[in-house]
C-alpha cells in the first residue's frame, strides 16, 4: 500500500505553520503547531499531527494515537485521512487489522479523487482483501487514479495489459502505458519497457534502446535497472562491450539486494570476469545472497564448499 | 552414489554465463572448474547451506543434503535422517534423488536392506533417462541381485546408460563386451567405448584403455601406450591405474625403470586401502626393491591384502610362514 502523498503532507504543513504564525520549518515547532490546529478541530492539522505521530517526526511515535487523530480528520471528510486510516486497517497499524474497514476508508478517500486510495482499491480488488475479488473493477480504478495524471497508476495499468489481467493481454498497449510512466521518470516502468524492446514484445527489437531504459532506472539508482544494463553490457547488445562497467553495475545492484545480481557479482569474483579474482569476496556475496533466503546461493554455497566425499 | 560436485559445477557455469543463456561451454565450465578448487572447503558451513535449502524443499539440496549426512561430512553422520531427506526429494520426482534411493536400499543405509526395493527406485530414475540408475540396473542383471542373472538385459541396461554419454555406464558397458556378457565378445567395439569415457577424463576408463593396449584387446598391443594411459589415470587418482603404474616402474615396462618412483605410486593406491596394491609393496618390500627391505611391513601388508580376499597374498603368506616356521 503507498503511504502519504508528500504533497498533501507539505500542503498541510504550509498552512499549519501560518496558522501558528511560525515560519521556520522546525520540527518540533511543526508538531506543536500541527497539535495546536488539530486540538482546534481543524481536519487538515489533524491530518497532519497524525502522520506525525505515525512517522515519529518531531514527536515519539505512536500509532494508535496516530490512528485516533486520522480517525477525526477522516470523520470530517478529510480525503488524505481517510486513505491513510484505510492503510492502518489493511496493515493492522495502531488500530485492529481489518479488511472491511480498510476498504470503507479507502472507498471514500477514492469517491473524493484521492488517487493514491484508488490504486489501493485496486489491489484490494486484486487480491480479494475486504471485497469480492474482481480485476475488471480493479482497472476501473486503476484508469480513474490515470486520468488525474496518477503515475504509478500508469506503470500499474502497464502491468496490467502486460499481463492480461482484468483486461485482454495487450503488450503494445502495456508499452504504451510504460512509456508514459517511463517519460515521467518512473524508473520501474522505464525497466519494464526496456525488457520489451529487449525481448520485441509488443513493439520492434532494439536493444539500443532498451540500453538507454535500463541506464535512466540505473542512474535513479534502481537495481534492476543496474542490473539489466550490466547483462547488456557484458553481451555487447545494444552498446558497447564493457565486462568492466557491468561489473560495477551487478555491484550496485547487489548493494541495492538484488540477489541475482549478488549471485553474478560473486560468479564474476570467482572467475575474474570484468573484475580481479578474488575468491573470499565472491564468498561474501554467496552468503550475503544465502542468508536473504536464496535457495540457489545456499545451493552453490554448499556445492563450492563441500569438499571431496572422503 | 552420484558425485555432488559435477552438478553444481554445472550450475555455477551456467550462472556465469546467464547474461546470454543458461548453457555454459567446455571453456566456462574449465575456468570454473579451476575457480571451485580456490575454494577454501569447509563441509560444516556447506551443510548448513544445503540443509537451509532442503528445508525448504529444495529436492537437489535434499539430495545433497542426504549425501552429507550418509557421509558424515559437516554434520554427525546419520543415515536415518540421510534417507528422509532423500525420500523428500526422490517422491518429488528427483532422479537423481530416486537413483540413491535405489542405492541406500541395495547397500541397506538408513533402510532396511531391500533390494528388491533398490531395483524399484532404479527403474523410477531410469524411466526418466537417469543413466546412473540405468548403469546400476545393468549390474543388478549382470550379478543377479533382486533378479535371475541375465547377460543380455546387463548388456541392454548398460548400452542405455552408455548411450546417455554416462563415463560409468560406458566403461560397464564396454568391459560386458570385452568379456562377451549377453553377446559374443566385442574388443574392438570395447575399445571404442573405453576411449570414449577416457576422453571424458573419467579415470577409471584410462586405466582400462591401458589394459586393452597392454594386452592388445581390440587394439594393437602398446605397451607405451598402455602405461601412458595409466599415469593419466593415476594422476587423476585412480587406485588401479596408481598400482598398474608403479608396477609398469617397477618392471620397467613400456617405461624407463624406477623402482623408487614405482613404490611412491604403489603407496599412494595402498592408502586407499586397494590390495593388489597392497601385494605388490610388499614384494618390494621383501627383495629391497626401490625401497629399503622391511620384511614386517611386508607381512603386514600381505595379512591385510589377504583379509581382502586376494589369492596372491594369501599364497605367498603362506609360503612365508612355511618358511620362517620350517
Amino acid at each position: 500500500m503507498m503511504s502519504l502523498r508528500w504533497k498533501e503532507l507539505a500542503v498541510a504543513l504550509v498552512a499549519l505553520t501560518a496558522i501558528a504564525g511560525c515560519s521556520a520549518m522546525n520540527k518540533d515547532a511543526t508538531a506543536f503547531a500541527a497539535l495546536k490546529g488539530a486540538e482546534a478541530g481543524n481536519p487538515a492539522a489533524q491530518f497532519a499531527y497524525g502522520h506525525l505521530l505515525l512517522t515519529g517526526r518531531g514527536v515519539a511515535q505512536d500509532p494508535a494515537e496516530a490512528a485516533r487523530w486520522l480517525r477525526m480528520a477522516a470523520e470530517q471528510g478529510h480525503a488524505g485521512a481517510q486513505m491513510e486510516l484505510g492503510v492502518l486497517h489493511y496493515h493492522g497499524q495502531g488500530v485492529p487489522k481489518d479488511m472491511g474497514e480498510a476498504w470503507r476508508w479507502s472507498e471514500k478517500a477514492a469517491e473524493q479523487g484521492n488517487a493514491t486510495a484508488m490504486l489501493n482499491l485496486a489491489k484490494m480488488l486484486r487480491e480479494g482483501d475486504g471485497v469480492a475479488k474482481d480485476d475488471v473493477a480493479a482497472v476501473a480504478w486503476l484508469r480513474k487514479a490515470v486520468e488525474q495524471g496518477h503515475v504509478r497508476g500508469m506503470f500499474l495499468l502497464g502491468t496490467v495489459y502486460y499481463q492480461g489481467r482484468g483486461v485482454a493481454m495487450d503488450k503494445a498497449e502495456a508499452a504504451t502505458w510504460f512509456r508514459k510512466a517511463a517519460d515521467k521518470g518512473f524508473a520501474s516502468a522505464q525497466v519494464l519497457l526496456g525488457l520489451q524492446y529487449e525481448r520485441g514484445e509488443g513493439l520492434a527489437q532494439d536493444y539500443a534502446e532498451a540500453a538507454k531504459l535500463y541506464r535512466a532506472a540505473a542512474n535513479r539508482g534502481d537495481a534492476h535497472g543496474q542490473f539489466n544494463l550490466a547483462r547488456l553490457l557484458e553481451s555487447g547488445r545494444g552498446v558497447e562491450k564493457d565486462e568492466a562497467q557491468a561489473f560495477r553495475l551487478y555491484q550496485s545492484a547487489a548493494g541495492n539486494g538484488h540477489t541475482r545480481a549478488q549471485k553474478y557479482v560473486a560468479g564474476r569474483l570467482l572467475v575474474g570476469k570484468g573484475t580481479t579474482r578474488d575468491t573470499d569476496e565472491a564468498l561474501m556475496w554467496l552468503r550475503k545472497a544465502a542468508g536473504q533466503g536464496d535457495t540457489d546461493a545456499q545451493q552453490i554455497l554448499g556445492g563450492l564448499l563441500a569438499g571431496d566425499r572422503n | 552414489m552420484t558425485p555432488l560436485l559435477p552438478r553444481t559445477l554445472a550450475v555455477l557455469a551456467a550462472l556465469l554465463l546467464a547474461a546470454c543463456n543458461a548453457t555454459a561451454n567446455k571453456a566456462d565450465t574449465a575456468t570454473t572448474a579451476a575457480a571451485i578448487a580456490a575454494v577454501p572447503k569447509d563441509n560444516k558451513e556447506a551443510a548448513h547451506w544445503l540443509r537451509q535449502a532442503a528445508e525448504k524443499g529444495v529436492p537437489e539440496a535434499q539430495t545433497d543434503y542426504a549425501a552429507m549426512l550418509r557421509d558424515g561430512r559437516g554434520v554427525p553422520k546419520d543415515e536415518v535422517e540421510a534417507a528422509r531427506y532423500l525420500r523428500m526429494a526422490a517422491d518429488k520426482g528427483l532422479p537423481r534423488a530416486q537413483s540413491d534411493m535405489g542405492a541406500i536400499h541395495e547397500d541397506g543405509r538408513g533402510v532396511p536392506k531391500d533390494v528388491a526395493e533398490a531395483m524399484r527406485w532404479y527403474q523410477k530414475a531410469a524411466a526418466q533417462g537417469y543413466p546412473h540408475a540405468e548403469m546400476n540396473i545393468g549390474r543388478m542383471y549382470q550379478q543377479g541381485i533382486g533378479v535371475a542373472k541375465d547377460g543380455v538385459e546387463a548388456l541392454r541396461w548398460y548400452r542405455k546408460s552408455a548411450d546417455h554419454g554416462h563415463p560409468p555406464g560406458q566403461v560397464r558397458y564396454a568391459m560386458a563386451l570385452r568379456e562377451g556378457i549377453g553377446g559374443a565378445p566385442a574388443p574392438e567395439a570395447a575399445a571404442e567405448w573405453l576411449r570414449k569415457a577416457a576422453d571424458k577424463g573419467f579415470p577409471l576408463a584410462m586405466t582400462m584403455l591401458g589394459t586393452a593396449y597392454e594386452g592388445g584387446i581390440g587394439l594393437p598391443k602398446d605397451e607405451g601406450e598402455a602405461v601412458k594411459w595409466f599415469r593419466r589415470a593415476a594422476e587423476r587418482g585412480d587406485v588401479m591405474g596408481q598400482t598398474l603404474f608403479g608396477a609398469a616402474l617397477m618392471s620397467g615396462h613400456g617405461i624407463e625403470k624406477n623402482e623408487e618412483q614405482g613404490v611412491a605410486w604403489l603407496r599412494r593406491a595402498v592408502q586407499k586401502d586397494f590390495a593388489d596394491a597392497k601385494f605388490l609393496l610388499a614384494i618390494a618390500l621383501l627383495a629391497g626393491n626401490g625401497t629399503a627391505k622391511n620384511p614386517e611391513e611386508a607381512v603386514k601388508l600381505l595379512r591385510s591384502a589377504a583379509n581382502q580376499g586376494n589369492v596372491k597374498a594369501q599364497q605367498i603368506l603362506a609360503r612365508l610362514l612355511v618358511t620362517e616356521q620350517g
